[in-house]
């Protein structure tokens, strides 16, 4: 083939390559371009700025009796339901519909989705269903608890399994899986399961350690001597309080089953506050006034003293990240909040308003401090107070509220109070203090609560 | 002062017999034992009472003095008390605003006996029906010269050459059309009426979980776009999202208060506007709902 050949055969090459691949990019750009105009312009309505007040409402929820699909339980269903009940309404997210509100045989469904009517729970005013079964199989518990949508009227995964667990598990199973409907719901898990420590008035005018679950459920008691124990609080596996046993006000710590002394200085060794290794703790040593030390939670040892006035220096508390304590001090006149830093530096008074306030407890999240106060009525009431020294109050008019404490997530409050004349009992309320409930129904003399973390 | 020395020092000299006086004193020889005490006694009171009628002299002739010295009375004119201070607030503690709940209106109900009612009179029937008929026929006649009156005047005028001419345009818009069209800024104004009526039967019925805290509630503002149509009847037929927030207790809050108005469900009907035409526009284009903001705390 000479050259002339060659080069008409390769324009010929090229010229069908064009050709071809016109043919068919072509297409697919025409196609492209007729779907586009086939495709309507969404419509564009009337612009609404919806800005209005909206009502703040429990989520309504619907927990029938707990089923027993394999015959008698032994009383495990009625505490499952009891639990399942109480506790979701402890929470104060949630309004428990009441069972006689059903007009229909909630037992005749089963817990598949199959199974249930969804129609009649959206007519009883449910937005959540819970639905329970207990099966007994030897000495383990196989629990079956399912949470539903009911308008959407299917199941919602939950971050819970169910296990066979001993008959002495079920209620720590049951308070796991309400966790996990707080957290569906809020995106944070919730706090049932925990603990808090605190001291009782026994008959004899003694007081006692006890340590028991946030529901009031499980107590334990820590303390038995016959004489007076004070302010509890626990850290890292222990609790440490104090304790006139020895007639001093001792620091002692119980670990492992065992109480220890820890601090026998003469005068007061009180209001102990734990974090990260640290111990903050009240020592007046001997007659001198009583000031903030840092003292070792091993041994005891005295590793700094914090504040030198001559004023009563109390009640440490330490901020979520051990950097900052907040105290109570008497410097100006009358008992206030300070804060300072953990070296005891750049300490300033935080609350000016009110003649009382004391009991500080520190929220694990934020810079927000809970204390109580007496205010211009001589009654004692709950306040938050943050690093600007804005406060604001959480409870008034129901008898005497003291002794804050906040939970691990900073989304309650445990307190005492008086309210109701049954004497002082331990109350949960919502860190707005918009919902309180009686966390103690038996029983009264409760002091001085310190919620674990 | 020297004389009730001396005076003191001879009483003891004169009452103690221990001390021979003549030695002590050679002016004691030659004087009655009485003498010197009475004279003493005399010295003492003539020094005291000469001390007092010096001091009662001396108060009443210093003031004198003053008032001699000065001239004038010392008299304060224009005298303005000092202001000490603002009084400082008192710094109690907040109280949680409480406003007692308003009394429930009690219906008012009459239980006093009903008054009696007055007996009917007597009426002559045939009289007033006789009397009915006269009147009907003196109207129909008024109203049939009337018309005649009118008729006669319209037919004149048509004959009448000066008769007057209305030769002034009419007034209204260069792109106005027959029967005439809401303005742009009225129908502005009647869409910010409905707009308001809107919003307050949403605001009857949003309600938001107690799962979401004010600062979430405040994160999602914005987020949210709903598009509805409306029937003419102002009940919801379709709803979409366009857009949707991050919180799934949110979205389904808000699906709720639709749910309410859709004719699906048998819901309630949203308030419509009044006028023809803003209503057409609402009904034809539908509404935009965007922001889906809680004002409430």
């Amino acid at each position: 083939m000479n050259i002339k050949q060659f080069s008409l055969a390769m324009l010929r090459s090229i010229a069908a390559v064009v050709l071809i691949a016109s043919l068919a990019f072509g297409s697919e750009a025409f196609a492209q371009t007729s779907q586009e105009q086939d495709a309507p312009p969404p419509v564009s309505g009337i612009e609404i700025d919806v800005r209005v007040g909206a009502r703040r409402v429990l989520v309504p929820l619907a927990v029938p009796d707990t089923q027993q699909p394999a015959g008698e339980s032994q009383g495990v269903s009625t505490r499952v339901q009891e639990i399942l009940r109480r506790n979701l309404d402890l929470a104060g997210y949630f309004q428990i519909l009441p069972v006689d509100s059903f007009f229909f045989d909630p037992s005749k469904e089963g817990l598949s989705p199959a199974d249930i009517n969804f129609q009649n729970w959206f007519n009883v005013g449910a937005q959540g269903l819970i639905k329970s079964a207990v099966r007994v199989q030897g000495d383990k518990i196989q629990l079956d608890l399912r949470l539903y949508a009911v308008d959407k009227g299917r199941p919602i995964t939950l971050k819970w399994t169910a296990q066979p667990v001993a008959r002495g598990e079920v209620d720590a199973q049951v308070n796991d899986f309400i966790n996990a409907v707080i957290e569906h719901y809020t995106g944070q898990r919730g706090i049932f399961g925990t603990r808090i420590v605190y001291a009782q008035r026994d008959p004899n005018g003694l007081k006692q350690i006890f340590s028991m679950d946030m529901d009031g459920t499980n107590r334990v008691q820590i303390t038995r001597n016959r004489a007076i124990n004070l302010l509890p609080t626990a850290g890292s596996g222990a609790v440490y309080y104090t304790s006139y046993q020895d007639n001093n006000p001792d620091l002692w710590v119980y670990r492992g089953g065992e109480n220890k002394k820890l601090s026998s200085r003469r005068g007061q060794n009180s209001g102990a506050a734990y974090c990260n290794g640290k111990l903050a703790l009240t020592l007046s040593m001997g007659g001198e006034n009583a000031d903030v030390y840092l003292i070792d939670p091993n041994d005891g040892k005295i590793l700094r003293r914090l504040t030198d006035h001559w004023a009563i220096d109390t009640s440490p508390t330490w901020s979520a990240d051990c950097s900052q304590i907040a105290f109570v001090s008497g410097r100006s006149g009358g008992p206030q909040i300070y804060v300072m830093n953990a070296d005891g530096s750049d300490q300033r008074r935080l609350t000016h308003q009110g003649s009382y306030n004391s009991n500080p407890s520190w929220a694990p999240r934020g810079d927000l401090i809970a204390f109580s106060a007496r205010d211009q009525f001589n009654r004692f009431d709950i306040f938050t107070v943050d690093l600007q020294g804005n406060i604001e109050r959480l409870s008034q008019d129901q008898g005497n509220n003291e002794e804050p404490t906040f939970s691990p997530d900073g989304r309650y409050l445990i307190f005492t109070s008086d309210r109701g004349g049954r004497g002082k009992r331990l109350w949960l309320m919502t860190s707005d203090g918009e919902i309180q409930r009686l966390i103690t129904t038996d029983g009264a003399g409760f002091t001085e609560p310190s919620w674990s973390r | 002062m020297f004389a009730s020395a001396r005076t003191f020092w001879m009483i003891l000299i004169v009452h103690n017999p221990a001390i021979d006086a003549k030695e002590m004193d050679p002016m004691l020889g030659r004087m009655d034992r009485t003498a010197p005490v009475a004279s003493g006694i005399a010295t003492s009171l003539l020094l005291h009472g000469a001390l007092i009628i010096a001091v009662f002299v001396g108060s009443i002739y210093s003031d004198r003095v003053v008032e001699e010295e000065l001239g004038y009375d010392i008299v304060f004119d224009q005298v303005e008390l000092l202001q000490l201070g603002e009084e400082k607030p008192k710094a109690e503690l907040p109280r949680i605003p409480n406003p007692a709940p308003a009394a429930p209106a009690q219906p008012v109900v009459d239980n006093s006996k009903p008054k009696e009612m007055p007996a009917e009179p007597v009426v002559d029937t045939q009289a007033v029906k006789e009397q009915e008929r006269q009147r009907r026929e003196d109207q129909a006649k008024v109203e049939h010269d009337t018309r005649q009156k009118k008729m006669q005047d319209a037919l004149s005028a048509l004959h009448n050459p000066n008769r007057p001419v209305n030769t002034d345009t009419p007034a209204g818009s260069a792109d106005g059309i027959a029967g005439g069209t809401v303005s742009d800024a009225a129908m502005a104004n009647l869409m910010g009426t409905y707009q308001a009526k809107l919003l307050a039967e949403f605001s009857r019925y949003w309600e938001i979980p107690s799962t979401i805290t004010a600062q979430e509630k405040s994160s999602l503002a914005g987020q949210v776009h709903v598009y509805v149509r409306l029937s003419d009847s102002g009940h919801i037929v379709s709803y979409s999202f366009r857009k949707l927030s991050s919180n799934e207790q949110f979205n389904a809050s808000i699906e709720r208060v639709l749910k309410r108005f859709q004719v699906q469900f048998g819901g309630r009907a949203l308030p419509m506007p009044d006028n023809p035409q803003v209503r057409q526009a609402v009904v034809m284009r539908g509404l935009e709902l965007k922001n889906w903001e809680d004002v409430n705390r």
